[in-house]
């Protein structure tokens, strides 16, 4: 059943990498996948969705219908987000460049939004960046254009461009109550990259204070929030509230496939190791991600199921091999992975330095340090620490990478500081990960 | 009151707005795919006007109805998510009625916020003078019509104000709009290029069909319009307070004075012939400025790219200098139909540019000037989808959700 998950998975990936091949072509590749929604929620016997079969059908009638290809580039975008499936990145990626071959962005605004928006999905934060950029000159009055554009230079490492932008999105539409739950979002994140952890939580429980109490709440936003207040509180080692909200989240989004990876970590953290593990099983089931499938590997690894874990790693790696034809998507969890793993660690550190070039947030140098370190380049990790650390994000990974590498370069106080920080903000905070920080720190005595 | 032609001619502006409206935004909230994804604020509603309207009651000729439309788009089974009308947006008529660029009375609605999405939002309809800033005939409150997802459409809601003789009523009806976007788009390119070809026209898809669109529309006595004329002018407006200031409490609150987000009259001056790199300014701007030339040059630079040749530019630019963008409307000539299925030829045809009547084919019309009067059949589109109502708001009820498997083929 796994494997047949993911065949299907893999499909859709190798359809991605064709469709990237073909230069954004407006077709997608020929491979066998579904071309609609209506053919997805078909095959999954769930009741067909009516706007997006009214804006389907519109098209097939007339493939010059732009307008519906920018609403269903939407409606999929939406599904991607409810669901994690990457199909429908494909069929929004589809509808969005389809729109723009029929009409040229000054003309169709909506296709440029679209296309902005398939590129921010894809991790193609620099074009969605210039798109976005591009749309604030079409609408400087607008709040919509500096919120791409904030979103994409905060993936891009630009933080004080990006909260710029988030601010004249505020004052453009801050009145809204979108524009209100989305600002507060986008502020919490940023407290708490800047290691505020205290104030990230309040921003996002007024993001869910503002979407409960709107006259109709939208039920993903209000999920993602729970899940984010969950996360954040993960972070700071808060167990059980991360728990709580992991359940809100499930409760107000059934099967949302974030949350129950999440909630799987917190019941790995705790101690419940058959809990996380049917947790994991379970989302997995529902979606074949890397991270999750990793993770799966990691908890039969603990649970001393070795076979079990081999072929959750085989499933990821294969993964890995597909995407990095197709470069983005997944880059980052790869490199990671083979670094947490001890896999291709010169491979790891290329892809993860490759992406850096572009894509240069305290995460992607945190990448770098951790796959340097691993492929025998110590001073290069220890420049790329620093920078991960630089906002002074209090994050248990980024404390227990730099503590290592310290580790790795013989400085022992500093290596104990930050093991001892790492485990002290979040003792949970990776499968096997946090045991190894507490294995180097007992040895280190 | 100008000619005909002329009339015609300045409609030529008003297609090329429709290429460049604001309309084509997907109306859906998106977010992406990974952990940085937060809700995207596409999902608030707008202040854009797709059209404005202004005609006589076809049965009685002693009233005019104003209407305009913002957020289109909407799919039938969309109506119950996405379909309220925005509370921090004033919407205003601005009546011209002496002659010059300047408005001098206004009419403008305002909506409570929604409270829940089976309950109605409440109007507020304001008439104002401008000169002496005195209330002219006072106010009065409606209730909006709250869509469903019912097969039937939801009967109108229409309020009777005795004080001021009007009319209102807010809400989702279908777009009255017709047209082929891409065919039109695709002929002025050809003609842009040069090699001016009509079978790029030969489409014949009305790229508004099926959708809805909210409407605000109210009837009021022509009595209380009139002026020193018989003609009066309309241009309709948004306003949305600019400033949003971030309190200590971290509650955001909005202040300042309202400042204009749109404006439409004519349907296409406003996008169609203002330079891309200029359609900001000119929705922020008056058609006092209009008549001070301050997008005089701009239209005729747009008419000679498009080969209109120098009489027809010279009428077209003399309109849109000397009185701004209004859309006219005379008070004294008789009308008795909606424009629905008619064509400028039609024997007693007198709707756009006289005024705007919910089924005149404006799209027409200006084809017939962007090919030098060439152009006979225009868009090939030549009515609405369903047929128009036969009272007060005059609009048709919105498109309903299909049953499920149910496929209409006329859509689109």
């Amino acid at each position: 059943m796994k494997y047949l998950r993911f065949v299907q998975f893999a499909i859709v990936v190798i359809a991605i990498v064709a469709f990237s091949a073909c230069n954004k072509a407006q077709t997608a590749s020929t491979l066998d996948q579904p071309t609609s929604n209506a053919a997805i929620e078909t095959a999954k016997n769930i009741p067909v969705n009516e706007t997006v079969r009214f804006l389907e059908d519109r098209v097939k009638r007339d493939p010059d219908d732009f307008i519906a290809n920018n609403k269903l580039a939407s409606e999929y975008l939406q599904r991607l987000r409810e669901t994690g499936d990457i199909t429908y990145l494909n069929l929004a990626s589809r509808a969005a460049h389809a729109s723009l071959e029929t009409l040229p962005a000054e003309q169709n605004k909506g296709g440029l939004v679209a296309v902005t928006q398939v590129e921010f999905s894809s991790h193609d934060f620099a074009d969605a960046r210039d798109h976005a950029q591009r749309l604030t000159v079409f609408e400087p009055n607008k709040s919509y254009p500096y919120q791409f554009l904030g979103d994409a230079l905060l993936e891009l490492g630009s933080y004080k461009e990006a909260e710029a932008a988030f601010r004249q999105m505020e004052k453009n539409g801050g009145i809204q109550d979108l524009t209100k739950v989305a600002m507060e979002q986008r502020l919490a994140r940023l407290a708490f990259l800047r290691g505020d952890i205290k104030t990230a939580m309040g921003h996002f429980a007024d993001a869910l204070k503002i979407a409960t109490a709107m006259p109709a709440p939208p039920k993903e936003t209000v999920a993602w929030t729970q899940w984010q207040l969950g996360e954040t509180a993960f972070a700071a080692g808060d167990y059980k509230a991360a728990e709580k909200y992991f359940n809100d989240s499930l409760t107000t989004f059934p099967d949302y496939f974030r949350s129950l990876a999440s909630l799987g970590h917190v019941r790995a953290a705790v101690g419940d190791m058959a809990g996380a593990i049917d947790q994991y099983e379970k989302v997995v089931r529902i979606l074949p991600d890397p991270n999750f499938v990793a993770s799966l590997g990691d908890l039969y690894k603990l649970a001393g199921r070795e076979e079990d874990a081999k072929n959750q790693y085989a499933l990821v790696e294969n993964i890995g091999h597909l995407t990095a034809m197709s470069g983005t998507l997944y880059n980052r969890q790869l490199a990671l992975f083979y670094a947490d793993h001890g896999l291709k660690a010169d491979e790891a550190y290329l892809n993860a330095t490759k992406e850096y070039e572009v894509r240069r947030d305290i995460y992607g140098a945190d990448a770098v340090a951790w796959t340097a370190l691993k492929a025998g380049k110590l001073s290069e990790a220890q420049a790329a620490t620093k920078e991960a650390l630089k906002l002074g994000t209090k994050d248990a990974k980024l404390y227990y990478h730099a503590g290592m590498i310290e580790n790795a370069a013989g400085n022992r106080a500093e290596a104990t500081r930050l093991l001892e920080l790492s485990l002290k903000t979040n003792p949970g905070f990776d499968l096997l990960q946090a045991d190894n920080a507490r294995k180097t720190l007992e040895a280190m005595k | 009151m100008l000619n005909f032609r002329t009339k015609k001619v300045f409609a030529l502006a008003a297609i090329f707005a429709i290429a460049g409206m604001n309309i084509f935004l997907p109306l859906s909230r998106v977010m992406a795919a990974d952990h940085a994804e937060s809700t995207s604020v596409a999902g608030d509603p707008g202040a854009d006007i797709a059209d404005v309207f202004a005609f006589l009651n076809p049965t009685d000729n002693t009233k005019v109805v104003l209407a305009m439309d913002v957020e289109g788009f909407v799919v039938p089974s969309e109506a119950s998510n996405l379909s309220f009308f925005s509370p921090d947006v004033v919407y205003r008529f601005e009546i011209e009625n002496t002659g010059d660029a300047i408005p001098d009375q206004n009419i403008e609605v305002t909506f409570s916020p929604q409270t829940s999405r089976s309950t109605p939002q409440t109007a507020t309809v304001r008439f104002s003078r401008n000169k002496g800033a005195r209330n002219r005939a006072g106010s009065f409150t409606a209730p909006t019509t709250v869509p469903t997802l019912d097969t039937t459409a939801p009967a109108f809601t229409v309020t009777n104000d005795a004080a001021t003789g009007s009319s209102f009523f807010a809400g989702l009806t279908d777009d009255p709009f017709y047209f082929d976007i891409v065919g039109f788009n695709r002929f002025v390119g050809s003609v842009l290029g040069g090699a001016p070809d009509a079978t790029r026209l030969n489409r014949a898809r009305d790229s508004f069909a099926g959708y809805n669109i909210h409407m605000i529309a109210i009837e009021v006595p022509a009595a209380l319009l009139r002026g020193s004329g018989n003609v009066i002018g309309v241009n309709g407006v948004t306003l949305r307070s600019r400033s949003t200031t971030r309190q200590n409490t971290g509650e955001i609150v909005s202040g300042g004075d309202a400042v204009q987000v749109d404006r439409m009259a004519t349907p296409a001056v406003n996008t169609a012939l203002i330079p891309f790199p200029r359609k900001n300014e000119y929705n922020a701007s008056t058609p006092q400025d209009d008549a001070n030339g301050r997008f005089a040059g701009d239209i005729v630079g747009t008419l000679t790219a498009l080969g209109t040749n120098g009489s027809n530019i010279g009428i077209l630019a003399s309109v849109a200098v000397a009185n701004g963008d209004y859309l006219r409307l005379n008070l004294a000539t008789p009308n008795t139909s909606l424009g629905f299925g008619e064509r400028a030829t039609t024997p007693g045809y007198t709707g756009f540019p006289n005024g705007r009547r919910p089924g005149d084919d404006t799209v027409d019309v200006l084809l017939y000037f962007i090919s030098n009067q060439g152009l006979l059949m225009g868009d090939n589109v030549n009515q609405n989808d369903v047929p128009l109502g036969s009272s007060f708001p005059y609009f048709a009820p919105p498109h309903q959700p299909l049953e499920d498997g149910v496929d209409d083929f006329t859509r689109n």
